[in-house]
């Protein structure tokens, strides 16, 4: 086990929250904290990632006119499987309505992962945030196609409602390209990340192609950026803004690795579907506690 | 919800299309409800990185998991011997429920999966009601041979809508696997026979795939009834006139 020390991550107000294990879910493997009951306490993690969820409800297309199956919004692929972001989710105000009143009991704090189209939704979903005591921090999800100036725009309009703390998650592909704008907007800590995106033609699907042989490329861009590569400013990481690794983590070793690798917390995906057992097993490893949450 | 590995029996073919996994689900500790389901890992490794949905045709500490053979990894799961153990999650999702004062349950199986279908004629005859069983097709021959002679049972009839639309006039309540582009022209059957459609009259199974299987992902969700719904946690058995 990777020596690992409580850390906290911290915006650029007062606000803060401290994780007490290095253990979170993904956006989008957790659903909003009670997919799992009996298998996979949430208070197992250092902190809950949520789905990433829009400004506004997100419905999924209607049932297909035609033979067979409706189209699923996620594909099977050999060793892994595409699961488009966003998927259908309730929006901020639904999402806060269902699931704020158990986050309020379960004390573990909450991130709320968002997928935002630009600067306006993001003083929106900011605006309705703040309100909320139960919620700790954003992770804000980065398109690959968005870019620095999207980047830019969309944090700093974020911030300039919220003081609360701003994780960003970056495409895996475009970290190193990324990275100087999300410090640059105030990020609270680096999500590495959003794995490369794939299609599947027949189906239409677009959207990150998780799996285990992600990994290589978390630890390629914890090396990118934590040990300060062939990037011209300061490293980040164990020396600087918090680093979560994500992507491709389907082992304890897998956990090690990244934390050893200048990760100061992960986030474990596609495990979480495959074996919820096992993902609670790792997470138990660094777990700041073991009752159960309920309700 | 538990996840456990749980041990095959035994493992037979139903006609040349389907097996049938007989798996000790003791350690689940909770019985499956008829038309509930697992997700089974078929394979430790991880060439398969989802689980896959399976669905019960008969409940109990002693389960039946029927599936057909269309895909690899259901012949990769035909290919299991007893003794050894399936790493199943579950039971999961909304079982059917039967109506207090039903007599006659119509069961009708459109599509896969016909499991469930044969579960619920069993629940239905279980709970002292009878029930009578419509497969659709040729094909499904076979596994009428998995009901007990008590469950009358067609396969494949030959005018199917006149024996549906005959079959919605004597029945108490339905229940039918069926896609969900079919679930208007179902609707507009049961108005038809029966004048209108009343809540809880008929059940519907909505096939879909499963990624995670307990409403995290937002995999299967469609939009029924202009609501939007996860067919697996939501779901998959909806009552008819909520979702059209």
């Amino acid at each position: 086990m990777a020596e690992w020390r409580p850390i906290t991550i911290a915006g650029e107000g007062n606000r803060e929250f401290a994780l007490r294990s290095p253990m979170m879910p993904a956006a989008g493997f957790l659903g909003y904290g009670r997919a799992y009951p009996g298998l996979l306490d949430p208070r197992l993690f250092g902190a809950l990632v949520t789905q990433a969820t829009t400004l506004h409800p997100r419905g999924a297309r209607s049932a297909p006119v035609g033979a067979g199956l409706p189209r699923s919004h996620f594909a099977r692929t050999r060793g892994g499987f595409i699961l488009p972001v966003p998927a259908p989710n309730p929006g901020i105000g639904g999402m806060l309505r269902l699931f704020a009143p158990s986050w309020r009991r379960w004390q573990v704090p909450v991130i709320v992962a968002l997928w935002l189209a630009d600067a306006e939704e993001a003083t929106s979903a900011a605006s309705r945030l703040e309100e909320e005591e139960s919620v700790s921090g954003v992770e804000l999800q980065v398109p690959p196609e968005a870019g620095a100036t999207w980047l830019k725009a969309v944090a700093n309009a974020f911030r300039q409602r919220s003081d609360l703390p701003l994780l960003v998650k970056l495409p895996l592909a475009e970290a190193a390209q990324l990275a100087d704008a999300a410090v640059a907007s105030g990020a609270a800590a680096l999500v590495l990340g959003t794995p490369h995106y794939g299609a599947q033609p027949l189906t239409g699907l677009y959207g990150p192609l998780y799996g285990p042989a992600t990994l290589p490329y978390t630890l390629r861009a914890l090396q990118e950026l934590g040990l300060g590569g062939q990037l011209s400013r300061p490293p980040l990481g164990s020396r600087g803004l918090p680093l979560i690794a994500s992507g491709g983590i389907y082992t304890a070793e897998d956990a090690d690795l990244c934390l050893q690798s200048g990760a100061q917390a992960v986030q474990l995906d596609g495990i979480i579907p495959l074996d919820p057992t096992g993902a609670a097993e790792i997470a138990r490893r660094y777990a700041p506690l073991t009752s159960t949450a309920s309700g | 919800m538990r996840q456990e590995h749980c041990r095959i029996l035994a493992i037979g073919s139903v006609g040349a299309g389907h097996r049938l996994l007989q798996v000790d689900c003791t350690p689940l500790a909770q019985p499956a409800r008829a038309g509930q389901f697992l997700m089974a890992r078929p394979s430790a490794d991880l060439a398969d990185a989802l689980r896959r949905p399976l669905f019960f045709s008969r409940g109990g500490h002693v389960a039946h998991l029927l599936f057909p053979l269309d895909e690899l990894w259901q012949r990769e799961l035909a290919s299991l011997q007893p003794e050894e153990t399936l790493d199943v999650l579950g039971p999961l999702g909304q079982p059917f429920s039967l109506r207090p004062g039903v007599n006659h349950v119509l069961v009708l199986a459109l599509s896969e999966p016909v499991a469930p279908a044969l579960a619920i004629a069993q629940c239905v005859q279980h709970q002292g009601a009878t029930a009578s069983v419509v497969l659709a097709r040729k094909e499904w021959s076979p596994l009428a041979d998995l009901l007990p002679d008590s469950i009358e049972c067609s396969v494949a009839p030959a005018d199917p809508l006149a024996q549906l639309q005959e079959a919605l006039r004597w029945a108490d309540q339905a229940f039918v696997v069926a896609p969900a582009d079919q679930l208007a022209g179902l609707a507009a059957a049961v108005g038809h026979a029966r004048l209108r459609l009343n809540p809880g009259f008929a059940q519907v199974l909505v096939p879909a795939d499963f990624a995670c299987g307990v409403g995290a992902c937002g995999g299967c969700t469609l939009e029924l009834g202009q609501r939007q719904r996860r067919v697996c946690a939501d779901g998959p058995i909806f009552d008819l006139a909520e979702v059209v």
